[in-house]
């Protein structure tokens, strides 16, 4: 596989509308950018799927609706990415920032998640249904509308988060830190049978 | 005392547990086990501080119905990523990484991920029936 250039890509955000269209065939030919530097870059609705930026830094870029399905973004800085809509069903993403992103409506499908961190982050309407999601940390994220059917929710932080308009049906929440939590009382009971981390503090209320 | 040494070797690579499934650490010894058995071997890759392999090797592999069915239809080895000396065939990306193997080594399935106890065993019986003779 043929490395991507990074003076290519630089060359390629710096004239957005006039090559989009030859910038898009490059991407589909190298698909390939390690340790990269895309800081604030413009990345809007691009079809990005199945690359390779493990290690880069799309810090302050804007993914709208973007596709990475089935990509792998190991270790990529995502901090106060503009990511509304972005799709990473299957992507192989742990370990990656996403610190004060905003995600809303995002796509996570039976990605690999693991050690992600979401601290702070808008998730607001995210489908993470079977997503992968070990250890990662959820701490002061909108979680609203969230759908983690059958996540993997083990080790994960969601200390003193709302859960109660989250989607938890099926989740293994093994060890996850659910202190200071607000959740269902079925879903604290599901949470409790995994071995979850819960005290006085967690709320478990009527639906 | 040839004989009797073998099995010294292989009873020491085998963790062996009050329940739950029956693992070995060391391939070449799970290997041989598998050959004399006659039973496909299941080869989990993992290691230290990766909370997903925790779970399948504390809570999936301690469910009985787990334990029961991989101690009766495979050969179970788990290797550390970190420390075990890894065979060369088997390509992973991340882990906890499942292969399944014939008798010889030779692999028919893999699964990467951890899961809840019947789906695991679920993967297991169809990846057995891909196992020729």
């Amino acid at each position: 596989m043929k490395r991507f250039s990074i003076f290519s890509f630089a060359a390629l955000l710096a004239l957005p509308n006039l090559i989009y269209a030859d910038s898009l065939e490059l991407l589909k030919e190298t698909k390939e950018c390690i340790d990269c530097d895309f800081n604030g870059a413009d990345l809007t609705e691009l079809d990005l799927q199945d690359i390779d930026i493990t290690g880069s830094d799309l810090s302050l870029s804007t993914l709208s609706n973007s596709d990475f399905t089935n990509s792998v973004i190991r270790k990529v800085k995502f901090i106060e990415a503009d990511a509304d809509g972005v799709i990473l069903d299957k992507a192989l993403m742990y370990m990656t920032n996403w610190s004060g992103a905003n995600l809303e409506g995002a796509s996570f499908i039976q990605s690999d998640a693991k050690g992600v961190n979401f601290e702070n982050a808008n998730l607001k309407d995210a489908n993470m249904s079977g997503a992968r999601l070990w250890a990662s940390n959820f701490q002061g994220a909108n979680l609203e509308n969230v759908n983690f059917t059958n996540a993997h929710l083990g080790q994960v932080n969601f200390i003193g988060a709302d859960l109660t308009n989250t989607i938890l049906e099926g989740a293994i929440f093994w060890g996850a830190k659910l202190q200071g939590a607000k959740l269902f009382k079925k879903d604290c009971e599901n949470a409790k049978k995994d071995d979850a981390l819960m005290d006085e503090t967690t709320q478990c209320i009527e639906q | 005392m040839k004989k009797m040494f073998l099995i010294f070797v292989m009873l020491s690579t085998l963790a062996f547990a009050q329940d739950g499934v029956q693992l070995y650490t060391d391939f070449q010894s799970a290997k041989a086990a598998a050959q004399k058995a006659n039973k496909p071997m299941m080869i989990m890759y993992q290691t230290k501080g990766c909370p997903e392999c925790g779970y399948m090797k504390e809570v999936v592999f301690h469910d009985d119905k787990v334990s029961q069915y991989m101690n009766e239809n495979f050969i179970n080895v788990s290797l550390d990523i970190h420390q075990a000396e890894l065979p060369k065939q088997y390509d992973y990306f991340g882990i906890p990484t499942f292969f399944i193997t014939d008798k010889d080594g030779n692999q028919v399935h893999r699964h990467i991920g951890g899961s809840r106890s019947e789906p695991f065993i679920k993967m297991l019986e169809e990846a057995k029936t891909k196992i020729k003779g």
